[in-house]
Parts: structure tokens; sequence; C-alpha cells
């Protein structure tokens, strides 16, 4: 366990809550080791979304420089704009093993030619190949295509392993569904065919950080005394009043305050979630998710918050309670958002479609939908910098400042499944290790202009275009010399920022003798993918260490 | 509607009757990838390349014959494609649980390198399993340009199999109650049929251990095959598939050069059913 963990308080309630209090530095200013620790609490939270985006809307257009709220306004990350002080977008970047039409074994292509979802998936946090391979995009090979999984851990794991209490990270799916298949799996803690680490849902989660809402065991007390609206707050009154009487730090007492605040609202909206027709079911947003009982991610649970934006307030809570300070959320895959009037499946509408044929004539109002989504999740992911941000955590920072959060898709484009030009964008600094306020260009040798990085979703399927949807030329992708910085490289970055070790090689590594991680996956060129591990010989990683450019 | 399984098994016998009648009506046809067990390259069940197709029983003909029958099947709503499950298997194997699938393209566009992936539920409508396999395919096709080599591809109205033999299931079988499944595929244009890959001669063979199935496969390609494999679904009545044998390994040194061939048998099966349905690289 780690250290801070010794120093968490625990408030009780009389009928069985138990709920972990924030660090409070100040009650152990005196201790050479709680400011160790306190200085060594960070967090990171990612959100990761599928079948890419519309990138001449996502992406602002400066291409570079001071990020301003203007340069969000007019674009998906509108709902982002308050927060810009805070944010910093990494331009250029690609992710790895990408899908294409060319991919024919070693050397050809610029990745597996397995499925344009299942390697890109598999890949995503883990930046390995999948197995086993297939060497031809069509195959009529199909026994083995699909179900490829990573030859590696993903990244939440391995950060989990040197941070989190039990070694595992928080991994919640929004929708609810415990584990999906290998077309859209991201969190995986073995090397194996069902290496999958399930997710939870809202509820557990929540149930985990307080004590309250056990699935399968009889309400205790204190549960039944929230579905009666009875605040978490007032729940453990006792011990939070002996905790607020104790001689802490002006910071300290807001951060308490504003914790009490945020655990009251998130008390409330699960217990009115609870209060619900299917309340009684706790795998009911399971049920919802697979498309049956409507759309379980945009349903409203109280006023101002929806269910994905209980996921980011639980997540928040996780990460300033220290919890888990490793929160994975997952957005749906094939996922139909009736709640924002798209009433179509998420993956064939990437596809400019409403079929699961993934090329075909065009669907009217298929890219406006799209647009809708994207804007969506950007709301989401703003909805979690909010609660982070609404932490303090002393001299003047939040929560939000002590984390990294990011917001990763699987591909840029849906349509062409081209992972070049990946959108991503981070907020919070990881304690001062990055750069703030700021879009940064990592591709300074392709010669792309603004233009260029705007990409060309919008190339097919809208009013003076083809009407013809075409996934296999990649027409919608940005064009392929542009934005292939290697993301391996930033994910160096974050977990330096957070601390974590590596061995002598610059991989991360518990109880490693390195403080920098400047290794991570099978190599840093997706074309080295390409037949599999191992098919392409002296696969490697080619430019070690972080982005200089990211750092403050 | 799910038909129950007493209902079935009353129809079986009668189908059995429909089914002699069909291999005489058209042995002389060929229909190389069916057949009824110990009748050498008869042909069994439906037309070509169509497996499973009722020859009585109760339901509509929309509805899906699943076994463990309690169990619900459903598209995944949105998911809009042209492939339809018609009989559906959820069993306990040897290594866990597995499903097989009998899939029919009612869509007037053909689906190529289409997979098809399930979630199962437990009676509170919590997600507690996955799975992911491809469509068997029978029918070759070749790009016009660069974009494809082969794709191999199901056509409007044809049935096909699939096999998921690695299913996560965190629950017994008989506790779960539904299931969604959803395919994705490429409608490719730009493409002309081939001959591909087929199988000749298959036929049942009963082993000591169970029966199994021999035939040979013929490389229509011009170019060489590495690893051939085969996957045999054995069937009951209505075209339900109930387990697969596979022949050879996609991992094996054996190469099959351009019109060459490779002969072939299986893995026994312990319920070999009425009839079966084979396909060429089909198996790991």
């Amino acid at each position: 366990m780690n250290n801070y963990m010794n120093r968490r308080i625990l408030l009780k309630g009389l009928g069985g809550a138990v709920i972990a209090a924030p660090i409070l530095t100040s009650l152990f200013e005196k201790s050479a080791r709680a400011q160790a620790v306190a200085a060594t609490t960070k967090r990171c939270i990612i959100m990761f979304s599928y079948y890419g985006c519309i990138t001449n809307n996502w992406f602002p257009q400066k291409l570079d420089g001071e990020m301003l709220d203007t340069d969000l306004k007019g674009t998906a990350l509108e709902a982002l704009a308050p927060y810009t002080k805070k944010l910093l977008m990494p331009r250029g970047m690609r992710t790895m093993n990408e899908w294409t039409a060319n991919n024919k074994g070693a050397g050809k292509g610029r990745g597996q030619g397995n499925d344009s979802h299942t390697q890109c998936a598999g890949t995503a946090l883990t930046l390995q190949p999948v197995t086993p391979n297939s060497d031809d995009p069509f195959s009529f090979n199909m026994a083995t295509k699909f179900n490829a999984t990573p030859l590696g851990i993903s990244m939440d794991h391995i950060m989990a392993q040197q941070l989190s209490p039990n070694q595992q990270p928080l991994y919640m799916d929004i929708a609810g569904v415990k584990t999906v298949g290998a077309q859209a799996a991201i969190s995986y803690n073995k090397v194996d065919p069902k290496g999958q680490f399930p997710a939870v849902n809202a509820t557990t989660a929540y149930s985990q950080l307080t004590g309250l809402f056990k699935t399968g065991a009889p309400m205790n007390a204190d549960t039944w005394e929230i579905q009666k609206g009875k605040k978490i707050a007032d729940i453990v009154k006792g011990d939070l009043a002996r905790l607020k009487s104790k001689d802490m730090s002006k910071a300290d007492k807001d951060k308490l305050d504003a914790w009490v605040s945020l655990i009251n609202d998130v008390g409330v909206a699960v217990s009115a979630q609870c209060n619900q027709a299917l309340a009684d079911k706790l795998q009911a947003s399971s049920k919802l998710a697979s498309g049956t009982a409507g759309d379980v991610v945009t349903r409203k649970i109280v006023d101002g918050m929806d269910n994905a934006d209980l996921y980011m307030a639980i997540a928040a809570l996780s990460a300033a309670c220290n919890a888990n300070p490793i929160i994975l959320l997952r957005m749906p895959n094939n996922f139909t958002y009736s709640g924002i009037g798209v009433n179509a499946d998420s993956h064939n509408q990437s596809h400019r479609l409403n079929d699961a044929s993934m090329q075909g004539a065009c669907v009217t109002g298929a890219v406006d939908n799209l647009k809708k989504i994207d804007a969506y999740y950007a709301s989401k992911f703003a909805s979690l910098v909010k609660f982070l941000d609404s932490v303090p955590e002393g001299d003047g920072k939040t929560v939000l400042d002590n984390s990294v959060a990011f917001w990763l898709n699987e591909l840029s484009d849906g349509n062409a499944h081209n992972m070049n030009n990946t959108p991503l964008i981070q907020a919070g600094s990881g304690g001062g290790y990055f750069k703030q306020g700021k879009i940064i260009n990592l591709d300074t040798t392709s010669g792309g202009t603004a233009t260029d990085f705007l990409g060309r979703s919008l190339s097919q399927c809208v009013p003076g275009t083809t009407q013809t949807s075409d996934g296999v030329s990649q027409g919608t992708g940005t064009a392929p010399k542009f934005g292939n910085m290697p993301i391996n490289k930033y994910f160096c970055n974050v977990m330096t920022s957070l601390g974590i070790k590596a061995d002598a090689k610059g991989f991360p590594a518990k109880d490693g003798p390195a403080s920098e991680v400047t290794h991570f996956g099978y190599s840093d060129k997706t074309e080295e993918f390409s037949g599999g591990a191992g098919a392409v010989k002296d696969a490697k990683i080619w430019s070690p260490g972080g982005y200089t450019e990211l750092k403050a | 509607m799910i038909p129950r399984a007493a209902s079935v098994t009353l129809m079986i016998a009668k189908s059995l009757l429909t089914l002699t009648a069909l291999s005489l009506v058209v042995g002389c046809s060929s229909s190389e990838n069916q057949g009824t067990p110990g009748a050498a390259g008869s042909a069994g069940l439906g037309a070509s390349g169509a497996a499973g197709t009722p020859a009585s029983g109760g339901g509509t003909s929309d509805d899906p014959v699943v076994v463990p029958a309690t169990l619900t099947v459903a598209p995944h709503a949105g998911n809009n494609s042209v492939f339809q499950v018609t009989a559906l298997t959820l069993r306990q194997g040897a290594g866990g649980a597995e499903l097989y699938a009998a899939v029919k393209n009612v869509g007037s566009i053909a689906g190529c390198n289409v997979s098809f992936s399930v979630s199962l539920f437990d009676k509170d409508g919590g997600t507690v399993g996955n799975g992911i396999s491809g469509l068997m395919v029978r029918r070759y096709f070749a790009g016009t340009d660069d974009s494809v080599a082969v794709a191999g591809c199901v056509s409007p109205g044809d049935v096909t199999m699939v096999a998921i033999t690695d299913l996560y299931l965190e629950i017994p079988i008989e506790d779960v109650r539904s299931l969604d499944y959803m395919s994705q595929y490429w409608s490719l244009t730009k493409v002309v049929p081939i001959a591909g890959v087929s199988l000749t001669g298959v036929e049942a063979v009963t082993l000591g251990s169970g029966v199994a199935y021999r035939g040979t496969l013929v490389n229509g390609l011009d170019t060489e095959l590495t690893g051939p494999t085969v996957a045999v679904f054995p069937l009951d009545a209505r075209g339900r598939p109930l387990g697969v044998a596979y022949g050879g390994s996609s991992k094996s040194s054996v190469t099959v050069p351009p019109s060459g061939t490779w002969d072939f048998e299986t893995a026994a099966t312990d319920d070999a059913g009425v009839g079966f349905d084979a396909y060429p690289m089909g198996g790991p």
C-alpha cells in the first residue's frame, strides 16, 4: 500500500457508511513524510471514446500558441472554453497500429491487417500489437481475425500497479457495461485472450468509495437514510464535526468544505437513480447500454447532471479522496445517443451511414450527428474538469492542478480509420509538470499548415462533396503525411509526471531505479506493427523520452 | 417467439423424412460443402450456399431456432446489419462456453469480412459475457483495383455459420437470459467474383471418438495458401449448428499451391446432428 494511504481519514456513519475524507496536509504539516506524500499525490484520469471525430470541427483553427477561449468557440470543444488556462492540446500526434486496406504483412502498410477496430482499441493504451495477427485486411480466414488481443497490459494498469492501493485502476464504463468484445476492449491487466479487465458502473464505484449501496448485500441503515434524501455529510456528521474541529489551514478547511459539497451532490444523484423504477436492479445501466432500454448515458439523473456527469463526479471524488489515483472512463461503443437527438448507431454514423456496411451512399444528417456526439463528449470532459477543479488542495492549487486528465479517441476520423492527427486534449498540469493554456504543434517537420491539420472529415457526405462514403480510400482522414508524431512520447510525459518508476532501459517498472519513463510500447512507428509482433526486424522505440515541448 | 425445445424434438422426426427426400432429389447437384452423415458427397439441407433451411417446425419463419430455449436472441438495436441469426446454440464446451450460430444475409448487398460479436445478459439485464468472431465464407471476390486483393463475402440470401469457441462468460449458461449480436462488414463495390478456395468430397466418417469429416480443399486462387484449415458445422434438422469440427491449423507450415489440393480430416465431434455445413479456411 502506498504511504499516503496511511494518512487517509475515514469518516464513519452509525449505519455502516465508511467514507474517505480528502488528504488534509496541514494536519500533518510537521511530518516530512507527509510532505513527501502530499508532493507525490498525483492522479491520472483518462476519458476514452470511439470512432474519431469530425476533425474540421473538433480542432481549433490555431495550430500552435496560447489557447484562448475564443479558439474553442464554434468548435466541438466549446464547452471547455472556460477552462483554457488549465488545458493543453498537443497536436500532430498519431496513435499506433492503424488499419488500412494495404496492411498486407511485415513492412506493408501502417499496421496489422486484423480489423479496423480490434487492433486500434487493443493498441490504444497498450501500444502493443494484437495477437493472433492477420496479414489480410479483408481476409477470408475469419476464425481469429477479430478476436485478437494485445501483447501487453494497458497503461492504466501499468500506472495503477505503482500508484493504486490495490494495484488496479478505477475503470468505469459510462454505459454500465462490464466487459466488451475485442473490437472495443481497452483495459487489459494480463496478456492472454481473456485478459480484459472488467469495468464497474457508477453505483459500484460509489459504493467502493463510501461503503454505501453495496451490490448484492442487504441495504445498510445509512443507505436507507440516503435513499430518503439525507445527505452524505449528515450520515457521518459526528466524525465530520470532529474532523472540522481540528486545527487545520484555511486551504484545508476550504478543501474539506468543497469535498463535502461535492460528495453531497453525488450522494443525492445516486439516491435519485436508486429511487427510479429500475433502482432495485443495480445492473440496469448495463441493460440500457445494450440499446434495449434507451440511452442510459445521457439519461438525466438530477437537474444539471446526466448519467455521464455522474461518472465524472465519481471520478473526481476518487481523485480528490485519493481512493484511486488512476481512473479510466470509457464512453460506449456502438451506441445510440437518442438523448441528444442522434437516433442512429454511433459507429454507423462515423461512416456517414445508417447501417453496418462501412461504405455506401451517405445518410443525410450523419455529419451533423457526429458533431453533436463530439460536442457531447467535450461537455462531459468539461464536467470532469469542473469537478476536479472544484476541490482545492492548498497553495492555491486544486485537484485538477495535481492531475493529468486527458481525452483520447480511438481514431482520428472514424470513416477513414486513420490514426494520424489524433484528437487529444488534456486538462491539469500534473503538479506543474506540463505547460497549460497552450496549443502545441509537435509536428514541425511535415510542413503541414493549420488547414492541413484540420483534416478532411468534411470531404465526403456534406453538400458540395461526394455523396458516397468510402471507408477504404481513407479520403476523410487527415492526409497521411501530417500528424505522425508518436503518442508513445506523450504517454512517457504523463507517466513521468505522475512519478512512475522505470527500469534501466526506461520502460515503466515497479520499484525501478529510474524516475523518468522514456520508453513505452512495442514501437513508436506504426509501420513496425505490420505483420504482428516480431515481423518487422528490430522494431523498437526510435525516439525515447517525453516531449520537452510540453513540459513547463 | 422462441420455439420450445419440445416442439423441435417432435418436428425432428418429420424433418428427417423430408431430409431423405431432399437427398434423393438433389444428390446429383453436388453441393460439396453440405451433407448427411455417412452419405459421401451428397447434398443435405437447403439450397447451394444456404445451410439450415428449416425443414419444418414451430414458430414463425422469422424466429431463430435457439438452444437453450430460455435464451432470447435479438440484434443489437441500431446496428442495422443485413445479417440475421436464424439459429443459435449456446453450450458448455470442454474449454468453456461456446456459441454457434447460423446467420443469413437478409439484405440486398453482399457483406465482406464480416465480424460477428455478441453480448450476453443475465435476468436483470446486466452484461455477463461477450465474444467475437467472423462469419464463414465460401464466396470469394477479387478487387478490380489495388484496394482489395481477395475478400471473402456472404451474398444476399446466403446462410453462413459462425463459431465463438472462447466466449467470455461470468455465470452458468442456464442463467443467461438474453443475448444481442451485431455485425460490421464491408460492402465492397470494386470487386468481381472468383473461384477462390473450395471443398470437395466432404463426408462424415464415424470414428471411435465420434464423427469426423474428410474431404479435399482446392486452392482456386492464384496465390499459395499457407496453413489451410477447414471448419465443419454439424447441424440439426433445422439447420442449427451444434458445434464445430476443425481440420488443419493456420499456424502449420502446410502450403497449397495455386490449383493444388489438400486432403483433410477434422477432429471428431460427439454430436454429428443430421447434416453438416463445411467451410474452407474457417479454422484457427
